[in-house]
This record gives C-alpha cells, sequence and structure tokens, in this order.
C-alpha cells in the first residue's frame, strides 16, 4: 500500500506544473465590474448595450466552436458552457431590465472541477446501488415464496 | 508513339501508382498495424478485434486507396460506408452488447448483489483521468471519453468516443482493446501490491442458486432502472439487457444463438476494421494518441485499485468477508479480469474456487461503466 500511495504522490507532484492556467475571461469591453456573492466568480454590469448585442458578441467570439454549449437561461438571457479547456466553464447573461446586463463568469476553480466529478461517481454509486436494492428485494421474495411452495409440499 | 510520348505515359501510370504519393508517416502506420496483426496472431491478444484493428490502419495508411473517403459522386467508399452506418450511428456497439448480453449469465451478479458496489469503485480510474487529461490539454469531452477506457469495456468505450470526441476513437478503441488484452499482464501485479497473503487466501460462501424467473425478471427491472436514471445508456444496455432476457426466456434459442454468434462476428469485422481505418497517419501521429495510451494504462491501473479497495472497504463491515481479489474484476473485460482473480488467487490457495465469485464485479462492471459512459453523456448534452 506504502507504495501506491507513494506512486499518487509523486505522479501528483510530476502534473503539478500542468494545473497553471492562465486568466482573462470573454466580456466586452466597458462592461462595470461587481461584487457577487461568490467570491471567485466575475460579475460585470453593462447599462449601454443590449442583450441581442451582447449574444452578437458572443456568437462572433466563439464562432464554429463545437466546445461551446449555448443554452437559454429562465431569467430572460442565455447561458454559454464551455466543453474545451479555457480558463471558466460557465458564462451567465441575464437581462435585468432597467439596471442593464449582467454578465457572470464562472471560473474553473478545483472545487468546481472535484466537485462535478464527484458528484458523477455518487451518481453511478446511486444507480448502481438502487439496482442492487431491488435485486435483494426480489431475490428475498423469490426466496420467501420457495420456502412457502416447500412448505406446502 | 516516341519516346517523349511514351515516357509521358509511363510517368502518368506512375503517378496514378501509390509509389509517388507516400509519405514518411506511411511506413510508420503499417508497422503499428503489424505490430497489432502480431499481438493478435503472436500472441493471441484479443484476437477477433485486434486483427482487424490492425489490419484496417495497415490498408488505410497506403496512398490513394479509395476506402475511408467519398467518391467524385459523392458515394462513401467501402469503409467509410462500414464506419458511416456502424459506427458513426453508434449501430455496432450496441449490437455487440446484445450478443454480450446473450453470451452472458447474469446469475453470479443476481446472486451476489454486493457485487454491484465493487462494480462502483471500479469505475475511479475513469473519473481521475478524466481529470488528468484535462488538465492535459483536452477538451471536457475528449477527456471523458479517455477517462472511459479504465472501464475495460470496448464496445463503451466506443460509443462513448463516437458520441463526444470521434477524433479520438482510434486511439481510444486501441487503447482500450490493448488494456483489456494485457489483464492478465497488467492486473496481477496490482492485485498483490494491494492485498497480503491473508487476503488473498479468504475463501467465500458458495453462491445461492439462482432460479430461471430471477433471471428472467433482472433485465427488466435493470432496463426500467437504467432507463429512469440513465437514459443517455439506454441503446447500450437496452440492446445487453434484450440478449439476456433472450438467452434467459429459452423460448427463442434460434435469435440468442444468432446475437451471440454470426450477428456479433459479422458486425466485429465491421467494427474492427473500421476502428483501424480511422487511424490516419496525419490524424494519428500527434501526441495525443501517445498520452492516451499512457493515461490509459493508469486509468485501468486505478480502476483495478478502485475495485480492490471498495472490497477492503466493504470488509470493515461484513461478517463474511470477500476476497479481496475479486475486487480487480469490477473492471467490465468479461470474463478475463474474473479468471485473473481466480488464477491469482489458487497461487495462495490451490483450493479456493473465486471464478464465480468474481463473475459478479465483473459483470457489475459493465452496468457500472456503462452508467459512467452515460453520466458523462448526460453532462454534454
Amino acid at each position: 500500500m506504502k507504495k501506491i500511495y507513494f506512486i499518487i504522490f509523486v505522479s501528483l507532484f510530476i502534473c503539478n506544473p500542468l494545473f497553471a492556467r492562465g486568466n482573462g475571461f470573454p466580456v466586452p469591453k466597458d462592461g462595470q465590474s461587481i461584487p457577487v456573492s461568490d467570491s471567485d466568480d466575475h460579475a460585470y454590469l453593462y447599462t449601454s448595450i443590449s442583450l441581442s448585442d451582447i449574444e452578437v458578441f458572443y456568437q462572433h467570439e466563439f464562432q464554429d466552436d463545437d466546445t461551446i454549449n449555448w443554452r437559454k437561461s429562465d431569467d430572460n438571457g442565455f447561458i454559454i458552457d464551455d466543453w474545451g479547456n479555457r480558463d471558466w466553464h460557465k458564462i451567465t447573461v441575464i437581462d435585468n431590465g432597467k439596471d442593464g446586463i449582467q454578465i457572470t463568469v464562472q471560473p474553473d476553480k478545483w472545487t468546481w472541477i472535484i466537485g462535478t466529478l464527484v458528484i458523477r461517481f455518487i451518481g453511478v454509486l446511486i444507480v448502481l446501488s438502487i439496482l442492487m436494492f431491488f435485486i435483494y428485494v426480489s431475490g428475498s421474495i423469490f426466496k420467501l415464496t420457495a420456502k412457502a411452495k416447500k412448505a406446502d409440499a | 508513339m516516341s519516346l517523349a510520348e511514351i515516357a509521358d505515359m509511363l510517368l502518368t501510370i506512375l503517378h496514378t501508382t501509390g509509389f509517388m504519393n507516400l509519405g514518411w508517416k506511411m511506413p510508420v502506420m503499417w508497422l503499428i498495424g503489424c505490430i497489432f496483426i502480431y499481438l493478435a496472431i503472436g500472441k493471441k491478444y484479443e484476437p477477433l478485434l485486434l486483427l482487424p484493428i490492425g489490419f484496417g490502419i495497415f490498408i488505410v495508411n497506403f496512398p490513394l486507396t479509395p476506402l475511408m473517403g467519398v467518391t467524385e459522386n459523392g458515394h462513401r467508399e467501402l469503409i467509410n460506408i462500414f464506419y458511416h452506418y456502424g459506427v458513426e450511428w453508434e449501430v455496432i456497439p450496441c449490437i455487440i452488447f446484445l450478443g454480450l448480453g446473450a453470451m452472458t449469465d447474469l446469475g453470479p451478479l443476481i446472486a451476489n448483489p454486493k457485487s454491484m458496489l465493487i462494480g462502483v469503485g471500479a469505475q475511479l480510474g475513469v473519473f481521475v483521468t478524466f481529470t488528468g487529461a484535462v488538465l492535459a490539454g483536452f477538451t471536457l469531452k475528449e477527456a471523458a471519453s479517455v477517462g472511459i477506457i479504465g472501464g475495460a469495456d470496448g464496445p463503451t468505450t466506443i460509443y462513448l468516443t463516437q458520441h463526444l470526441a470521434p477524433q479520438l476513437l482510434g486511439a481510444n478503441a486501441l487503447a482500450a482493446y490493448s488494456y483489456m488484452a494485457m489483464v492478465p499482464i497488467i492486473q496481477p501485479l496490482i492485485m498483490r501490491m494491494m492485498t497480503n497473503k491473508k487476503e488473498r487466501a479468504i475463501r467465500m460462501k458458495q453462491l445461492r442458486p439462482v432460479s430461471k424467473k430471477e433471471k428472467i425478471l433482472f433485465p427488466l427491472i435493470a432496463a426500467a432502472i437504467i432507463a429512469l436514471l440513465v437514459p443517455a445508456v439506454i441503446p447500450l444496455m437496452g440492446m445487453f439487457l434484450l440478449g439476456n432476457l433472450m438467452r434467459e426466456s429459452g423460448v427463442v434459442d434460434r435469435l440468442s444463438e444468432t446475437s451471440q454468434g454470426a450477428l456479433m462476428n459479422t458486425v466485429t469485422i465491421f467494427l474492427g476494421v473500421s476502428v483501424g481505418a480511422t487511424m490516419q497517419a496525419d490524424k494519428f501521429l500527434t501526441w495525443k494518441p501517445l498520452f492516451i495510451f499512457g493515461i490509459g494504462l493508469v486509468d485501468f491501473a486505478v480502476c483495478t485499485i478502485g475495485g480492490i479497495l471498495t472490497v477492503k472497504i466493504m470488509n470493515i463491515f461484513l461478517k463474511d468477508k470477500i476476497n479481496p481479489l475479486i475486487g480487480s474484476a469490477g473492471v467490465s473485460a468479461v470474463p478475463m479480469a474474473a479468471r485473473v482473480s481466480q488464477v491469482v488467487g489458487q497461487e495462495y490457495d490451490k483450493k479456493n474456487y473465486l471464478l464465480m465469485h468474481a463473475m459478479g464485479p465483473n459483470l457489475a462492471g459493465i452496468i457500472g461503466s456503462a452508467a459512467a459512459a452515460g453520466m458523462f453523456i448526460a453532462m454534454f448534452s
């Protein structure tokens, strides 16, 4: 076991330089930076550009890029997911009416990377656990039925 | 006809041959193709797939060969047709799963449902590798397709890769099948490192007999649960469970035999050649396939470790201990991984028969890797 831990530790140490990533988020110029509750997120406010202008800006920015996924937001706007290896994983654009357009960029962070994987691993666990539960239940029913048949005989 | 005309004609003829269009990358690919053909014939490593894959690599890397392109009339060329309708349309992996289902006796899994958890543990490497590949510069979709290699399930790897990153199909499929073939070489080392002699000698209780009705009911329950929880993989798992239902029902022997025999063999030929033919020199000779082969090995090792560790954790809570050697069978590679558990176990206790116990995690591994693939597909939907 010690060997395994050693190999994992050394691998992490060697891979560490790969973890370094640059900065820079694709947002239109002249936005006003606004504070957000989650200090790792970056939010910008635009009062002089319309939602459609911002949509055009992003369409131009991510032209023919199949690592980008567009979704409609429930709050009058849209969400862009990055499936590539950029420094962020989500940009949310919301039209706040009079207050202007708010763009929130969620940068990749370790908590997100690990979190998303743990959730999916737990997802696999849940699927197989439910299947296991049903096998137990059906197995018990079959065993009881067999016992009852034996008793009748 | 003048001498100049003859020379011109000869030159024209020469230009229609492959000689004038050869590049240095092509012989490299011939060599790679021949290595896989050698592994299939000489070493008997997964010959059913590595042989057609190797030949596909070999033949497609000759210049001007009308195999993977499109004709002037817009028709697909021979192997491109197999690839388009078989792999791109995701038909062949599902048909192979139909055959696998028809071949598989799920009794050991039904008799010991705890095996399901080992199948989950053995998916650990899939998620670890996903992170590693992202850090190395792969896109999230590519990383997900590389990660699934550790699940040691060829059709699932092909299915997911075709879905998310078709440009990596050749490298991923080759890595998956190569490591599946090398299960008897890779796993015993890890199994010995992760266990002590006392653990290796654990004898397990004999599995209870499973009635035919239970075996018929299982595909229906499993299909319903998987369809509800991870609908993205139901084409794959649905076909697997249909194959199994045909087998267990006992009323459609002809269909069951065709699925696991002629049909599966036919699509295996098309799958192997198509996958091999995707490995054209210009696309294949980059750093990514090399990285995939490297990280694929780590992936496979972590999956094996994950399975064994899961058994060890389960043993803390269980009265009837499980032999941790069956944990390695949680990677799906059926039935090779289960056989390895049996062989390594018998090195320490000749009367310890682990094969049927190891089949449980082995079968859970198929479902686990398909579930992991479903999670990834859902992630990008």
